[in-house]
């Protein structure tokens, strides 16, 4: 899962070495942390949130394939 | 792509030839030293000007890529699926030549499949959403691929144009409007062309976002 929300973040923005995520797992949902240069956060938000939605629908594949649920927080 | 190999009697000599020919400034290439002409040799410079590497790319070369990040991107979700990319040449609005890559991912667990496409089809706009976003990063423009899985494109808009036709009969035989199910932009639009040619209604788009729906009106009697 982690994998999955590195690859995105990483290709989204222009400095890909500021990509940082924390991970908190639980019994049954796993919460990240993602964060990126603060004047990149825009392109993994996106346009009303569009992207920030799609990644969490994806993470949420993710997670479903390890019979779990996730929470990504993004900063 | 730009690129020149010019040589000189030091680096920075080459380099300002290689600038000069390309008439481009120093921030708008990438330099490589293929020989630093010491010992009394020349040295021998490759200038490549950055901003022209993949400008253009082929619509080959597109397809390529967003295959790549694709199926990088289910590998990461730990699903097994084939990617095929297909290049479909249609005619666009103004009878010019349009060209439109399709990624078809196909696998034999249906659960995942399914987890892919989601509730209405949302998943898999926000994996097409996603897919056109990383591609446009590599390509410098927005590339309109086309994600399906399980052929479910397809066959959603056969449904929906069944749909259509079966509520335009109701309006006809009642003459009293019908509203349909909230849907997404390109769905409305496979309403609106099945009934586009029906002379007996007509549709309507209302509401707002995602509360946006068709609505099919009876005919106005002249």
């Amino acid at each position: 899962m982690k994998a999955l929300l590195e690859y995105i973040a990483r290709n989204l923005v222009d400095t890909p070495e500021a990509v940082r995520i924390k991970e908190r797992s639980g019994r049954f949902t796993v919460t990240y942390h993602l964060s990126v240069a603060p004047s990149e956060t825009g392109k993994v938000i996106g346009r009303n949130g569009r992207v920030a939605k799609a990644i969490r629908d994806l993470m949420g594949v993710a997670a479903a394939r390890q019979k779990k649920r996730v929470h990504v927080d993004i900063e | 792509m730009k690129r020149i190999e010019i040589s000189a009697r030091t680096v920075a000599e080459a380099v300002e030839l290689a600038l000069a020919q390309l008439g481009r400034d120093r921030d708008e290439v990438a330099i490589e030293v293929l020989d630093p002409g010491e010992n009394g040799d020349e040295a021998l410079v490759r200038v490549t000007v950055v901003e022209d590497e993949e400008e253009t790319p082929s619509i080959e070369r597109v397809s390529e890529i967003a295959q790549h990040i694709l199926e990088d991107l289910l590998e990461r979700m730990d699903i097994q699926a084939y990617v095929t990319a297909v290049i479909s040449h249609t005619t666009g609005p103004q009878g010019e030549p349009e060209a439109t890559i399709t990624l078809h991912v196909e696998g034999a667990d249906e659960e995942a499949m399914g987890l892919l496409i989601g509730r209405r089809g949302e998943t898999l706009r926000s994996l097409q959403f996603l897919l056109n976003l990383l591609v446009s990063r590599r390509i410098q423009k927005w590339p309109q691929l086309v994600v399906d899985v399980g052929n479910y494109r397809q066959r959603r808009q056969e449904s929906l144009e069944s749909l259509a036709r079966r509520m335009a009969e109701r309006v006809r035989q009642t003459g009293r409007p019908i509203m349909l199910e909230p849907m997404a932009a390109y769905e409305r639009r496979i309403v609106h062309l099945a009934l586009r040619n029906d002379k007996t209604i007509y549709t309507e788009s209302s509401g707002e976002g995602e509360n946006r729906k068709i609505v099919i009106y009876p005919a106005k009697h002249s």
